[in-house]
């Protein structure tokens, strides 16, 4: 059976919900697009089992609302087959004929809710609001674990790539050198020729310390530090960089020192690469803010919390790429200029933390992101 | 810093990978400043170490059979060979993790990592040396 490559795992976080309806009787079909259809779902009607079975199969849907009577094919077979289809959709039973043995099988079925009929609309609408959040729930922490899988995966490989790739590359790097020497008579050409060679090898060696670093931020060295200091630092590094792209870095630090708990190296690590990211998506220069502050009120288990927000105005991030950019290999920069691990190391750092980050990004205009630290 | 009938310091380059040993000797022999000898394994490096006495060593660490954590720790043991300086080189190490240097000294071993260009090599092989002096 051809399940769905695009499916709500990668759909579009903007996108309002879709929703099924499937019912043999027209008010209610029509009660369903009047009541939700405007506002926060995309409401699809099928009139029996067989049109909701072709529908689903056409179009990953968030939730199947389905009477269990309907002619031809009835709602307990229907589910079956759409959940084999579609392993995240979920699906209310309604029915007119509700019996408890009826409602079990629908329950063992994978149905989230069983309403009988005549249905209050509240109830409906509590019943699809806490479904759909009980699915955001379940993709947010699959989609987790996939990172976590990844992560891992590329963690093992890394130590056994960097001795086996670096090895041939210092020794085209010593060839490279040891003929610089002997052609030092040449021509311009040729020193150029050879310059070319020794950046790739450069470059290629560049790629190898991001993936050592990034498998090695599984070691954690916590010890008390200022964060506001530690932040100065990584500010400091990522100067460079963004002068030559014109960019202006602006801080907003508290006066007092904040103390939280953690490596120094690896935090400082993250948000040198996050100031550096913000910086490459700027090359025709922009702003890149740096505030931090103690979020009142808030706490992350027994712990306060300390905001870190870093945001630029550089160009977005489209909203479809904005759950892929902590993907280990996800890049928008062109070869040579990125490996994709720069964010994913960021948030392996950060999740070491237990620390949390998230990206707001409006395209055109810049990208937010927000880090919650444990402060002591 | 000179030694030797040829005024040139004796390095023993011990590495399994031939060209790896075939381009530094070039490179290193090329400014004329050392005398180089290679092996591609460690027991064949205890040999040369214990032969030859180099007076510095440049070591692969990860190689087959002896490895050259095995082959230092054989030499610093042995009253003839123990103050020979060795560097390592590492194809395995982060530059990260060298607090940022792709030459450092760590638990007083010098570590160097491969992809290094020649003349910070040089430069770190001087350094060692000259401290072997004082």
């Amino acid at each position: 059976m051809q399940k769905f490559n695009k499916n709500i795992f990668t759909k579009n976080p903007v996108e309002k919900p879709s929703i099924l309806v499937a019912d043999d009787d027209k008010i209610i079909r029509q009660l369903f697009k009047r009541a939700f259809g405007e506002k926060n779902y995309n409401i699809y009607t099928a009139k029996d089992g067989y049109a909701a079975l072709r529908k689903a199969k056409e179009k990953p849907f968030n939730l199947l609302i389905m009477d269990l009577k309907m002619p031809g094919i009835n709602g307990v077979d229907v589910l079956e087959e759409v959940k084999k289809n579609n392993p995240h959709i979920e699906v209310i039973i309604i029915t007119g004929y509700p019996t408890v043995e009826l409602a079990v099988e629908a329950i063992k079925m994978g149905a989230f809710d069983f309403i009988s009929k005549p249905f209050d609309i509240k109830r409906i609408s509590f019943a699809i609001s806490s479904c759909l959040e009980k699915q955001k729930l379940n993709i947010k922490k699959q989609n987790r674990l996939i990172q976590i899988e990844k992560m891992a995966a590329v963690g093992k490989l890394a130590s056994g790539i960097a001795h086996e790739i670096r090895n041939p590359l210092a020794i085209i790097l010593k060839g490279v050198e040891l003929l610089e020497v002997n052609l030092s008579g040449e021509d311009g050409a040729t020193k150029e020729y050879i310059e070319k060679i020794k950046w790739n090898v450069e470059r290629a060696n560049n790629i190898i310390v991001e993936l050592l670093n990034f498998s090695r931020t599984s070691e954690l060295k916590q010890q008390p530090l200022n964060i506001c200091k530690l932040l100065d630092e990584a500010v400091d590094l990522a100067r460079n960089q963004a002068n030559l792209n014109n960019v202006t870095m602006s801080k907003d630090l508290p006066k007092k020192e904040v103390r939280i708990k953690g490596d120094y190296n690896l935090l400082r690590q993250a948000f040198f690469n996050l100031f550096i990211n913000a910086v490459d998506a700027m090359p025709k220069g922009g702003k890149l803010w740096i505030r931090a502050c103690r979020e009142k009120e808030s706490r992350i288990g027994k712990s306060k919390v300390m905001v870190v927000e870093v945001e630029d105005t550089g160009k977005g991030i489209p909203h479809d790429e904005l759950s892929k950019i902590f993907d280990p290999f996800f890049t928008t920069k062109q070869p040579g200029k990125g490996t994709g691990l720069g964010l994913s190391i960021v948030h392996l750092i950060f999740e070491r933390h237990k620390a949390t980050i998230k990206a707001e990004s409006q395209q055109g205009k810049g990208t937010k992101f927000i880090i919650r630290l444990l402060a002591s | 810093m000179e030694t030797g009938k040829t005024g040139k310091k004796k390095i023993l380059l011990v590495d399994d990978e031939e060209d790896f040993c075939f381009f530094m000797k070039k490179n290193l022999e090329g400014t004329n400043e050392f005398q180089v000898i290679t092996a591609t394994e460690g027991r064949e490096g205890i040999d040369l170490a214990r032969k030859e006495r180099p007076d510095l060593i440049l070591l692969d660490i990860v190689m087959p059979g002896v490895s050259g954590v095995d082959m230092a720790d054989a030499l610093l043991n042995d009253p003839e060979t123990k103050q020979i300086p060795i560097i390592f080189l590492t194809a395995v190490v982060a530059e990260g993790e060298m607090d940022g240097n792709p030459v450092t000294k760590i638990g007083g071993r010098n570590f160097i990592a491969k992809t290094v260009g020649i003349k910070k090599i040089i430069a770190f092989i001087k350094e060692v040396l000259e401290k072997q002096v004082l």
